[in-house]
């Protein structure tokens, strides 16, 4: 009996202990000099659900992409995941989405419903596209939605007041390098969006170099002297081929699935298509590109040349 | 579990429950921990399980997201380009010289001795006042003991070793969208001074708008103050741009600026080169006889020239011919006309530049306001410029100028003057150059010989 008392008297006494620390709580709110409403709780609820909606859903698309892996890479080693490798893209399954048009390159395309490819061994998984490229001569086409960057090296001389090849195909994460072959100063820089840089002014036998991260169309420039105009297309990975005389092109050992083709030219805008690619036969495609009228540029800090320098 | 410890328990809880409920608000909340993901095989959601309600507010942040990137990248683009972009950039141009002689390029004929023919004239000289300049701007190293004038003699060296800071340059230019450049240069000049005045000077040599009025850049509409369109001396006119220091013996007619309106094109490829101004005066240096910047009549000068470029292997050759006409500058309506004609060709190629110019003029001059009359009989000049190393460069020039100036009856100067120059450029940055030149100035045709030849440095700095 005493020691039924003696256990309620604590129960009672450690309760009151908590009412009693309670109040000096509400009391003393730490650093926060207005007290918290109701609807201050609520806010915060309501984000804390709000973030926890979001951590599930990347834990679960987690799940699904190393689900994915897995079932692409039965029956072959699991290759090494680049940290730039980006999810397959999602089989088009009927019923099919909307039929493909023709994307601007750059233009987002929606978000893949992730699933399962079929298990098959991923060396049979390759096909050819084929097709013709109208509108511009010495176009480029390359798969544009696998990212595969390398560490190459490439290179683009000044030479006679010219930049040599003016168009150069490299893959993303190549670093071009600009000698100076000429016996006075030039000064490289590019303003294009993501690849911007300035060299500044070097002489002949000087060689400085960029490493271009991102994907797409750098135009180049001497600061010096306007008629030096150069063009280097980042691709990002190696599935590129520079399209013939005639315009027409095969791209080899293409990943089956759907993916989207791009073509560039100087002086055109890319053009993109999606292509469905199987390793059945080659699927044909073909990109019109409209050449752009190359009209001058400006120095690097955005002031004409003036029509003497020309 | 005895009761006492269930009570214990229960109380702890309570109390516990009630600190935390009751601190809750004032502490930030730190948000769950994720739920572990289900293994591989287990109940897991199946893919795809993500409703609608689910994904919207993921969907909007995304598309929020994208939107602040792409106007964070615009914002970016507009910061990176400002809409009127300005330049600010200049030059230094500290130089040494010295001279044989007094420094004067010409001499008096006492007594008419040497042009007894010429006896009518009050005065007669021989030589050139301009033979011995001693920097870009043509400056010379001293203007002599002329009877009958007072002029400026800014340097005044009377044939000692002098240092003299040539020029000090700023230029602005500013874009003024993508297709019109201002491009403004002026120069200040310290020089001697004298008799409680200063000699320093600033002149403001060029001050134009370039409008490019087509796509493809290749024309330009130019007002203001401008460059010549006389020959192709002009062009390298600037310290930074001359490959030497002195300017040729007929630069004075052909590389000035001068104050209207002028244009110029790129046609068949940018195979033909056309220029056309009509400005108050002629193109002449402002410091010489036959320019004035403001008019005193009111017809104009007119000027052109017209060009072939030709590609030879990796340079190119551009050969034309350029000409002037006008009422004389200095004189009034009714005046004669002052004209020149020339021809020019550059070989340009990546290591040699090849230069030729010829000229011929005439002024009829005016005796009510005492403005000189010319007879440029023909001057001109051979020009080589050689990059030896990407820092070692090395020049030679030849020329000559026969002319005949005179002011009324009252003074007369006969040039025949030839002249060899030889020079040496180092760049060691585009910021930073140094030349260094000889030139030997010789007289023909009966014109007694002057000591007057120069030696003169130039160290150039560019910012």
């Amino acid at each position: 009996m005493r020691r039924l008392h003696r256990s309620r008297f604590a129960l009672l006494a450690v309760t009151g202990l908590g009412f009693t620390i309670s109040p000096q709580a509400r009391a003393q709110p730490r650093g926060k000099p207005a007290p918290a409403t109701r609807a201050d709780v609520d806010r915060l609820d309501k984000k804390i659900d709000e973030q926890q909606r979001r951590l599930d859903r990347l834990v679960k698309l987690q799940l699904q992409y190393l689900q994915t892996l897995a079932a692409l890479s039965e029956g072959s080693p699991l290759p090494p995941v680049a940290p730039d490798i980006k999810p397959p893209e999602p089989r088009a399954d009927p019923p099919r989405p909307p039929e493909p048009r023709p994307l601007a390159a750059g233009e987002p395309r929606p978000a893949p419903a992730v699933e399962p490819r079929p298990r098959k061994p991923k060396a049979e998984l390759v096909g050819n596209v084929v097709g013709k490229v109208t509108g511009a001569a010495d176009a480029v086409v390359y798969v544009d939605d696998i990212v595969v960057a390398t560490r190459g090296s490439a290179t683009m001389k000044q030479e006679n007041k010219q930049f040599f090849p003016a168009v150069l195909v490299v893959q993303k994460g190549t670093t071009v390098q600009f000698p100076n072959m000429d016996a006075f100063f030039h000064n490289v820089f590019s303003v294009t969006p993501d690849n911007s840089f300035d060299l500044g002014n070097y002489r002949q036998g000087e060689s400085k170099g960029v490493t271009m991260s991102k994907p797409g169309v750098v135009s180049v420039y001497c600061n010096m002297h306007p008629q030096m105009v150069g063009h280097i297309l980042v691709v990002p990975n190696g599935n590129f081929v520079r399209a013939g005389k005639d315009g027409f092109f095969r791209l080899s050992n293409v990943p089956a699935g759907r993916h989207r083709i791009v073509a560039w030219a100087p002086d055109a805008k890319p053009v993109a298509t999606d292509a469905e690619v199987s390793e059945a036969e080659p699927v044909t495609v073909e990109i019109e590109l409209k050449k752009g009228r190359g009209g001058p540029h400006l120095k690097k800090d955005g002031i004409p040349y003036g029509s003497y320098e020309k | 579990m005895n009761h006492r410890t269930a009570s214990l328990g229960a109380g702890l809880g309570a109390a516990l429950f009630a600190v935390t409920a009751s601190a809750e608000p004032a502490v930030p909340a730190a948000p769950r921990a994720p739920a572990m993901p289900p293994p591989l095989g287990a109940d897991a959601p199946p893919p795809g399980a993500d409703s609608t309600d689910e994904l919207e507010p993921d969907t909007k942040v995304d598309e929020l997201a994208s939107k602040v990137s792409e106007l964070e990248a615009r914002l970016a683009a507009q910061n990176r380009k400002p809409q009127f972009p300005i330049k600010l950039t200049g030059y230094g141009d500290l130089g040494l010289f010295a001279t044989q002689g007094d420094g004067s390029g010409f001499r008096r004929d006492i007594g008419h001795k040497v042009f007894p023919g010429r006896s009518g004239f009050g005065w007669v000289f021989y030589g050139d006042l301009l033979a011995t300049p001693v920097n870009s701007r043509g400056d010379v190293a001293d203007l002599g003991q002329a009877p009958g004038v007072d002029r400026f003699d800014s340097v005044h060296s009377q044939g000692h070793l002098t240092f003299l800071v040539n020029e000090l340059n700023l230029s602005v230019d500013a874009g003024l969208g993508p297709s019109a450049l201002l491009t403004s240069s002026v120069n200040f000049t310290p020089r001697a001074g004298g008799d409680f005045r200063l000699g320093d000077s600033f002149d403001v040599d060029l001050v134009q708008l370039e409008w490019m009025p087509t796509d493809d850049g290749k024309t330009s509409i130019f007002v203001g103050k401008v460059d010549s369109v006389l020959g192709i001396e002009y062009k390298g006119r600037k310290p930074p741009e001359r490959f030497g220091i002195t300017p040729s013996l007929i630069a004075r007619y052909t590389t000035g600026t001068a104050v209207g309106l002028k244009a110029r094109t790129l046609l068949a490829g940018d195979h033909l080169v056309l220029a056309a101004a009509v400005t108050n005066g002629s193109f002449g240096t402002e410091q010489f006889h036959f320019f004035q910047e403001t008019d005193s009549n009111n017809f104009k000068t007119l000027s052109g020239r017209a060009a072939v470029r030709i590609p030879i292997g990796s340079g190119s050759l551009e050969l034309g011919p350029s000409g002037q006409w006008g009422t004389q500058d200095g004189t009034p309506d009714g005046s004669g006309a002052m004209w020149f004609v020339g021809a020019d060709a550059e070989l340009e190629t990546p290591r040699v530049d090849l230069k030729a110019q010829w000229l011929k003029g005439k002024a009829p001059g005016d005796e009510v306001t005492m403005t000189y009359a010319l007879d440029l009989k023909q001057g001109g000049y051979v020009e080589a410029n050689v990059i030896v190393t990407p820092t070692l460069g090395v020049l030679g020039r030849a020329e000559f100028r026969d002319a005949e100036v005179q002011q009324g009856m009252t003074r007369l100067y006969i040039t025949k003057n030839w002249r060899a120059t030889a020079g040496l450029r180092l760049i060691f940055s585009p910021h930073a150059i140094i030349k260094a030149e000889y030139c030997h100035n010789g007289e023909y045709g009966g014109i007694p010989s002057i000591p007057d030849d120069v030696v003169t440095t130039s160290a150039v700095m560019v910012f």
